[in-house]
């Protein structure tokens, strides 16, 4: 009795870890990011000085939590899903990119 | 005891399972987005307005060995997946001058591609591309005459 419990146990753990991996890829989190991490790089790719653009947090694409700029690449955080390689963006002007409350604006100067 | 190496058993192959569902949803709902030919035109077009100002290109400003890069700006960290060559071509048709910055390696790369000798399965691996001609004003010292520049961009993958 205590053996079939402990199987139903584990193997209870290892379908929960299992559905919470594929939900991550099935709800294609992975290619809303792409889509806004290289929409923003080729943004910046085109930009020149003055110019100005926002990435609203409520996005089409996803909730966005965060945005930044780091080692020559674009990271973005979407709907809880860490960046782990980024997308490279090549300028020749200064960028910045400032939190606000409902966007982050990303500012060529 | 063999109880236990049957309970081990039975969770190695559910594990198993799980795994090679994974992985089949993993390639399943994978999609690559590829924005590098999209580069490569943005990139000629700033190099166009690094090198020909107003349209017109001064080879007395723009001499042979000119670093492309560098002179408009970029740093080389950031332009590592470029390779850009740009040649200037006079009312005879004879190329003037001509300007080569980054792995030209890429270039073969993409000929091979266009070539058709890539397969299906590395068919994200091919380079971003994009070529083009503008007709320019050209100084030369005293002399000034109309002809051609030619700028091409090769993007490696970012992988």
């Amino acid at each position: 009795m205590h053996t079939v419990i402990i199987h139903i146990i584990l193997i209870g753990i290892i379908f929960a870890l299992f559905f919470m991996a594929t939900a991550g890829k099935i709800n294609g989190r992975g290619v809303l990011q792409q889509v806004l991490e290289k929409q923003t790089a080729l943004l910046i790719d085109s930009a020149v000085p003055g110019m100005s653009f926002e990435v609203r947090k409520m996005n089409q694409n996803g909730i966005v939590q965060k945005v930044s700029l780091k080692d020559g690449k674009i990271w973005i955080v979407v709907e809880g899903l860490n960046s782990l390689k980024g997308y490279p963006y090549f300028s020749r002007y200064d960028i910045e990119v400032v939190e606000e409350l409902d966007k982050f604006v990303v500012f060529v100067k | 005891m063999g109880e236990g190496v049957s309970s081990i058993m039975k969770i190695v192959l559910v594990s198993f399972i799980a795994i090679v569902v994974l992985g089949l949803s993993s390639v399943f709902y994978d999609h690559y987005i590829d924005v590098r030919d999209s580069e490569a035109r943005i990139l000629a077009r700033q190099v166009m307005n690094c090198f020909v100002p107003e349209g017109e290109l001064d080879l007395g400003v723009m001499v042979e060995g000119t670093e492309i890069f560098s002179y408009c700006g970029f740093s080389d960290g950031e332009m590592e997946r470029f390779f850009v060559r740009l040649w200037v071509r006079d009312g005879e048709d004879k190329v003037v001058r001509k300007y080569v910055e980054g792995d030209e390696g890429s270039l073969w790369a993409k000929k091979i591609y266009d070539s058709g000798l890539a397969g299906e399965n590395i068919k994200k691996y091919e380079p971003g591309y994009f070529q083009n001609k503008y007709v320019v004003q050209v100084v030369d010292g005293s002399s000034r005459f109309q002809g051609d520049l030619y700028v091409e961009v090769v993007v490696k993958d970012e992988f």
